[in-house]
């Protein structure tokens, strides 16, 4: 469970990652998009982990983020921190940072491909 | 026939995790000692189910879709229908690879947690439940729209 024992710290430290990468997506395909240099790096990232295909790269950078994030916010103190700053005190205002985190990701991540699409 | 078998297991595992997430969904709604376990292995099995589809769209996408110049990701850009993949191919990539991210939380939360005791929980369950329902018809939608683009490049109607 969590220090204060209010959640367990997994699911929180898993909102949380789901949170930050939801709000970074989007950031990261259009910069992924507009910069050659970023996608280059997804590529590499693929390649790396012995994937060819930019699509492994995506995966796994966010496998990646994912378990690194969760993993932080569940063994120190610092997802409780950020829980206790946003007035997360259970679980049913963590999911609605999860939903509107899900909310947030579809609206720019469509917004940007439909403004890809008229251009 | 690889090509088939591909897209049809990702359809097919994609509809079933919509299905059982649905399920889940409603039990969650109504939910009591009795049903717990119920509500636990149908979001366990949506859960396996989605990610078999992703594996399965992932394929199909890196053996037949995006193959160069010969894919049927270039016959749809080649198309009326060339936005069905500028659009929606492009933006359900990043839903579905969320969408994994949802389910481990899911699972966490209905195992993990007393949903029965713990009303805020159930509250949780049932929101982030609701979104992967609904996440997943948007999927199926998206896909829909994918093999009309298919179709129209094809030279279909």
């Amino acid at each position: 469970m969590s220090k204060d024992g209010s959640m367990d710290s997994w699911i929180l430290g898993s909102s949380f990652a789901f949170i930050i990468i939801s709000i970074l997506n989007p950031f990261i395909v259009i910069g992924k998009e507009k910069s050659a240099g970023f996608k280059d790096f997804f590529v590499n990232l693929g390649k790396v982990l012995g994937m060819e295909h930019h699509l492994y790269g995506h995966l796994w950078f966010f496998i990646i983020l994912f378990v690194i994030f969760t993993l932080l916010f569940a063994y120190t103190t610092l997802g409780e921190s950020i829980a206790n700053a946003l007035k997360i005190d259970d679980y049913a205002k963590l999911a609605y940072w999860v939903v509107g985190s899900v909310l947030f990701f579809f609206v720019i991540i469509s917004f940007f491909f439909l403004l890809e699409v008229l251009e | 026939m690889v090509e088939a078998f591909e897209i049809l297991g990702h359809a097919f595992f994609g509809m079933i995790a919509g299905f059982l997430f649905l399920w889940a969904f409603v039990e969650l709604l109504n939910l009591n000692e009795n049903n717990v376990k119920r509500m636990q292995i149908a979001t366990s099995i949506a859960s396996a189910s989605g990610f078999l589809g992703l594996i399965f769209g992932l394929s199909y996408y890196l053996e037949e879709y995006g193959v160069k110049d010969t894919g049927d990701k270039y016959i749809i850009k080649g198309g009326d229908w060339w936005w069905a993949h500028a659009f929606f191919t492009e933006t359900k990539e990043h839903f579905a690879i969320m969408g994994f991210f949802l389910m481990v939380i899911i699972l966490l939360l209905v195992w993990r947690v007393d949903l029965v005791a713990n009303h805020s929980a159930k509250k949780a369950a049932t929101w982030l439940m609701g979104t992967l329902v609904l996440g997943v018809l948007i999927l199926e939608g998206y896909g829909a729209i994918m093999a009309f683009g298919l179709r129209i490049g094809l030279g279909g109607t």
